[in-house]
């Protein structure tokens, strides 16, 4: 498209924002995504306007590939940062509301500008970078195209070089790649999470006005996330993956120690209880130890809560830690598409093509038990809302697909919000159920956790007993609400999972290229949990409209 | 940007007709700072508004904290244009709008 250039002058805004139009037109972009993308640009252009030289240009255009949509404006002018641009939206008169007021705005530019800005200046030139659109399906090309090209270079290096060499180039490049990254994420893994699970839990004294009908609706979330594993671990049951040939694939000298390791381990479901309370601070990040972690996490983000009036640094402490970690985490996992290759071309070097097989069968395993965990939510919606379970599917499908093309519960949240809305739930219900339900309850996340856990544990020959079961199940609830939300973050929460029961970090190695696939049927399990428990409490406290519901689509 | 008042009693009635933006939207705060002693409900009628921008929405922000105080506000005949503004941003969750 062609770029657009102007005066650097307030008033040739209006025209500049109708530029932008025609690109989000020409791109396809949905109405109502547009809305907020535009705020944006306006105060972009208003800032780079502000800070112009006298009778400089500004110009503007538009680029990104793979679906990816993205503004790029340039002016010359002195410098200016984020703050600059935000600061002039807080309210400044001394009235008793403000300090109100001005938490919605924080929230509302915490919205509006999220990671999708980046500014800066180059020699007097201001550039800003704004993403309008971060199309999943980008991410989910490069990365299966990383899988193919990876296998397909370890199988060509398998067949055309000797042996010797194949496994110099596997000791010499691929392996020193693939451990540089696993032990950065081994290294974020245990403070995101730590940060993430508290900053989450810290806001739910904000919940306590809601009192009764929330603390319902949390109990019924606590407990499809508990039906969600035992689909999980049912599921497994009947398709019982992980082949143990495996375990070369991954680390051959690790593999023999962990299983050797899990032969000898016996720790009681007493133990495992007891031992979640840690006896200091620092050992469960030095191993790791995430029941521990979690305690601890927990403990924090109760105290952030219960303080929030009194001591509010330190809620905004770990909501600024979360934030932290998350960024940091969000550049380790932008390398996902490098370490698959690596990962496959390394497997395939020394691995047959059938046994990569072996691998890809999680996938379909998978998504069998998010379509079960669906017809329990269906279930669910009969018996105990008295409702019809066609009738739901048909009013809430819509929101479904957003959750499965776009693999995020809160990027398909507002798709879901309508839905309830047009399907006759109350407002009053879903405006914060639904929401909650998008950080809180992902029941998707959990039936891969469990299955991925199992999956593991077989192909490095671990039993699975009653404690690992235990431990799988307290650590996966938890890590469910207070999964990290970042791409690639349940990938962060396996990755801290599976030590726990004795299989290396290194494991995920095998599922990593794969996950973006199954992210997309989860978000589709976790956003119908979160309208199905909305619309039975909304039908067990009279704030359904069961004449709209009945009615359904057709009244659309 | 073109703002018309009508008092009737305690009840004030805001029209804007045209653009909110971080030009025209400190004419917004003029009216407010100056205008709404004795005022117990304040609505804002839109039916003519095209847009607002952030500035716009920090305005109605800003009125709803001083009418808290004193009485109420509303928000009535927004269009789909200005009412996808404030559903994207959460405003609509904020601010009392009547359809």
């Amino acid at each position: 498209m062609r770029s657009y250039i102007c005066k650097s002058d307030r008033s040739e805004i209006p025209k500049a924002l109708d530029y932008i139009q025609e690109c989000f037109d020409k791109k396809m972009i949905d109405k109502k995504k547009r809305v907020r993308p535009l705020l944006v640009a306006e105060e972009i252009l208003e800032a780079l306007c502000h800070y112009a030289e006298e009778g400089s240009e500004l110009r503007i255009d538009v680029g990104g590939t793979l679906g990816n949509v993205e503004l790029r404006y340039r002016c010359r002018g002195t410098e200016f940062d984020i703050d600059a641009i935000e600061e002039k939206l807080f309210l400044v008169k001394k009235t008793p509301g403000n300090e109100e007021a001005n938490e919605v705005i924080r929230q509302l530019l915490e919205r509006l500008f999220g990671n999708s800005l980046s500014i800066r200046n180059d020699k007097g030139m201001n550039r800003v970078s704004q993403t309008v659109v971060t199309s999943t399906y980008a991410v989910l090309i490069y990365t299966i195209a990383a899988l193919v090209l990876g296998v397909i270079a370890g199988l060509l290096i398998q067949t055309l070089l000797p042996a010797e060499t194949g496994k110099a180039i596997s000791d010499y490049v691929f392996s020193p790649i693939y451990t540089v990254f696993m032990n950065a994420l081994k290294m974020i893994v245990a403070p995101l999470v730590f940060f993430s699970i508290a900053a989450s839990i810290s806001e739910f004294s904000n919940l306590r006005a809601l009192g009764r009908l929330a603390g319902r609706i949390i109990v019924m979330y606590v407990i499809t996330s508990l039906i969600a594993i035992g689909i999980g671990i049912a599921t497994y049951e009947i398709f019982p993956i992980g082949n143990p040939a495996l375990v070369a694939a991954v680390d051959a000298e690790a593999a023999t120690e962990t299983i050797a390791k899990g032969e000898s381990a016996s720790v009681s479901i007493k133990d495992t209880l007891v031992g979640i309370v840690p006896s200091d601070v620092i050992t469960p990040f030095q191993k790791s130890d995430m029941l521990q972690i979690i305690f601890m996490a927990v403990l924090l983000g109760l105290a952030a809560a219960a303080l929030a009036r009194q001591v509010p640094l330190i809620r905004d402490f770990v909501r600024t830690m979360n934030k932290a970690f998350s960024w940091i985490t969000g550049c380790i996992v932008a390398f996902i598409p490098l370490i698959v290759f690596c990962s496959l071309a390394k497997m395939m070097v020394s691995m047959k093509l059938t046994d990569l097989v072996d691998v890809l069968v999680w996938v379909p395993v998978v998504y069998i038990g998010d379509i079960l965990m669906i017809c329990a939510y269906l279930l669910i919606l009969l018996v105990v809302g008295g409702l019809n379970p066609l009738k739901f599917l048909g009013n809430y499908y819509p929101a479904m697909i957003s959750g499965f093309t776009l693999a995020s519960s809160n990027a398909a949240l507002p798709s879901s919000i309508r839905q309830c809305g047009k399907m006759g739930v109350s407002e009053k219900i879903y405006s914060f159920s639904l929401p909650l339900g998008a950080t809180i309850n992902m029941d998707g996340s959990c039936i891969t956790l469990i299955i991925s856990s199992l999956f593991f544990a077989r192909i490095y020959g671990l039993p699975v007993t009653g404690n690992m079961l235990l431990s799988l199940f307290i650590a996966i609830i938890v890590l469910s609400m207070g999964s990290p939300g970042v791409p690639g973050g349940n990938l962060v929460c396996l990755t801290l999972l599976v030590p726990q029961i004795g299989v290396p970090a290194e494991a995920v190695s095998l599922v990593m290229g794969l996950y973006p696939l199954v992210g997309m049927m989860q978000t589709m399990a976790n956003v119908t949990g979160d309208a199905v428990v909305t619309t039975v409490i909304a039908s067990r406290e009279g704030l359904l409209d069961k004449d709209m519901f009945n009615l359904g689509m057709k009244q659309q | 940007m073109e703002i018309r008042q009508k008092r009737d009693g305690d009840m004030l009635t805001i029209e804007i007709e045209g653009r909110i933006d971080a030009v025209t939207a400190p004419e917004i705060g003029k009216v407010l700072d100056n205008g709404l002693e004795g005022v117990t409900k304040l609505i804002f009628d839109l039916k003519d508004l095209e847009y607002t921008s952030s500035a716009g929405l920090r305005e109605f922000l800003g009125a709803q904290q001083i009418m808290e105080e004193q009485g109420s506000m509303v928000i009535r005949n927004a269009n789909e244009v200005v009412m996808d503004i404030f559903e994207e941003t959460g405003f609509s969750e904020i601010l009392d709008i009547e359809e």
